[in-house]
């Protein structure tokens, strides 16, 4: 007979189990999860960040800005939108923000440019 | 459309505003969704979005004759015609050249070659997502796990929703259809989980897997046979990294746009380069598609009956043999299947037989209950070793294999295996920067898991300006070091 008292079931450590965090929640936390979010509020949130996010990205990628107009298709609306970016790409370069971009790229590439 | 462009940023954007401005609106909101999903499909190619059409009404349809059908028999052949058709679909795009290629072989070596009728065919992308969502649809239906879907516009957004459709994850209707009856909510910690997440997959994508595979894989794969061996061994190690951050890249951008959008989807990546076993590397790998095979693929094969023994063995083997055959009509991918197929039953068939030795020799031992303590419980030293060794065999064996699934032809990872095992020459295409890369992302595998989630709960009261500033700041430091335009991702041929 196998002594039943030993317990043969492995240690439930990092390495051995795969987490499962994503899947749908254990009931005991339904209680928790019943409470309505302000997703109004969330989404208006959300949605500032993100504009935040784009204007970080006018301001330092205005070179990323020229080369993206100059990819959408030919017409008076683009052309606009063309000269606007070289404009605003002028500007960034004048005050500053568009140069970091070169330096940054500079200090990585010679990182990535290191042999043994 | 690919994620990482500033197209994708726009169009998201509009439809996050749109989607949400409708939210109390289901059907408009939804509508929405599913005009957003094929806008996005047919970037690539506008045809493509009918035949994305036809399937899912071809779907809608044959759910709606399975639940309306009373007697088994006739359910049965209705399955049996929507997954053939599924399947028929599938095979049409991606597997009719390759058969006429292998039956022209074939005809050449028994000295009786024909001329084939070869087609110019190309292939949709996603169509593997797509098709594999459409038949685990109709088999629950079949199974009686889901309803069947009243509403057209549920199911067309179902299968088409664009954050899942071009390379996954295999969302299952039965975990996706429910959140569709349900106003969308938001939460805090939602909108910085998605972040996250989008940040985590466009660094995988545009910094590791592209500088790992332009300065790395791609020249020793070009030509292995004037690549030096210490390259070829790194690069081969580099081209798993490769694969797992481009794939899982792009799970982990779906997901988190999905999230921003107020759906859940499974996690499809869980740290599968730390597995310490195969068996558990296929739980933690593309894991709606393991989870997919395992119920609709190895149950079918399986039946109603609980096998054990050499059919169980069999039906493993079949179903990754399968599986590795789904990745792409080409000899190397059935290959790379086999290996994996063979691995598992091996695997499998020590587990079972180490566990009935251990369990007989306790049964020897029960002398004293001391004794037999002593002798079950492994002591933490002898887990952590046994862990090591499993890890270690684990990863070389993904790795060796994954050189079939590179390399465009068998001779190539022949020539491949030849070269690296011959030991000849330094490193020349591996520079510090690419093993950092390559052996950082091996490290983090052994990270414990939910890092994203714990920390998206903590930084969920953070104010938006902080969560702009951290998404914009991200963002922009991978695009200032990321490469000028970004390689599709590598499962869009899938």
């Amino acid at each position: 007979m196998v002594d039943e008292s030993v317990s043969y079931r492995e240690t439930k450590t990092f390495w051995r189990w795969p987490s499962r965090s994503l899947l749908p929640r254990p009931a005991k936390r339904a209680a928790e999860d019943a409470r309505k979010p302000d997703s109004i509020a969330n989404v208006r949130a959300a949605a500032f960040a993100m504009l935040i996010a784009f204007a970080i990205f006018l301001v330092f990628e205005s070179e990323g800005l020229r080369h993206f107009t100059r990819d959408l298709p030919g017409n008076h609306i683009t052309d606009v939108l063309v000269s606007a970016a070289d404009r605003w790409h002028a500007l960034m370069q004048r005050l500053g923000p568009a140069r970091v971009q070169p330096a940054v790229r500079e200090v990585f590439d010679r990182i990535r440019e290191i042999h043994w | 459309m690919l994620f990482p462009t500033p197209e994708f940023a726009i169009f998201f954007f509009a439809v996050f505003v749109a989607a949400w401005a409708l939210r109390t609106l289901d059907e408009p909101r939804k509508a929405l969704l599913l005009i957003a999903s094929y806008f996005f499909y047919g970037y690539w190619d506008w045809r493509f979005t009918a035949l994305l059409a036809v399937s899912s009404a071809f779907n809608y349809v044959a759910g709606l004759f399975i639940a309306g059908t009373k007697g088994e028999v006739t359910r049965k052949r209705i399955v049996g015609v929507a997954v053939a058709a599924n399947l028929s679909l599938l095979g049409v795009f991606k597997y009719y050249n390759f058969f006429m290629d292998s039956l022209t072989d074939l005809t050449v070596a028994l000295g009786i070659q024909r001329d084939m009728p070869f087609l110019e065919i190309i292939l949709p992308i996603g169509i593997s997502f797509f098709t594999f969502q459409g038949i685990s649809y109709v088999v629950d239906v079949y199974r009686g796990h889901i309803k069947p879907v009243r509403s057209p516009l549920d199911l067309f957004l179902y299968i088409s929703f664009f954050p899942q459709l071009v390379a996954g994850p295999i969302v299952r209707a039965s975990h996706f259809l429910p959140q569709l009856t349900r106003r969308p909510e938001l939460t805090r910690t939602a909108v910085v989980f998605g972040f996250l997440l989008i940040l985590n997959g466009m660094f995988k994508k545009v910094v590791v897997a592209h500088y790992i595979a332009a300065g790395l894989v791609d020249p020793a794969f070009a030509d292995p046979t004037q690549t030096s061996s210490v390259d070829l061994i790194a690069a081969h190690y580099a081209y798993a990294v490769q694969v797992y951050c481009d794939f899982s890249a792009y799970s982990d951008i779906a997901i988190g746009t999905a999230a921003l959008l107020g759906y859940r989807f499974r996690k499809n990546f869980d740290r599968p380069l730390g597995a310490t076993s195969l068996a558990q590397l296929w739980q933690r790998w593309h894991i709606s598609l393991s989870t997919w095979l395992r119920d609709y693929l190895y149950r079918a094969l399986r039946g109603d009956k609980r096998d054990g023994g050499a059919r169980m063995y069999r039906n493993m083997f079949l179903t990754m043999l399968l599986g590795g055959l789904w990745h792409g009509a080409n000899w190397t991918f059935v290959l790379w299947g086999a290996i994996h197929g063979l691995g598992l039953t091996v695997e499998r068939f020590i587990k079972t037989h180490g566990h009935a030795w251990r369990t007989s020799r306790l049964r020897l031992s029960t002398v004293g209950a001391a004794a037999v303590t002593e002798t079950a419980t492994p002591s933490a030293a002898a887990n952590r070793t046994a862990a090591i060794v499993g890890w270690l065999i684990t990863f070389h064996l993904f790795t060796l294999a994954a050189v079939f699934f590179r390399s465009p032809q068998l001779d190539t990872a022949l020539r491949y295996f030849a070269a690296m095992f011959s030991f000849q020459g330094g490193p020349h295409l591996l520079t510090p920067f690419l093993f950092a890369l390559t052996a950082g992302a091996v490290a983090v595998q052994f990270l414990p898991g939910n890092k994203i989630e714990r920390f998206a709960a903590k930084a969920g009261d953070w104010p938006a300006w902080t969560l702009g500033l951290m998404l914009g700041a991200g963002l922009l430091l991978i695009e200032m070091i990321g490469p000028q335009g970004v390689a599709p991702f590598i499962y869009y041929q899938f």
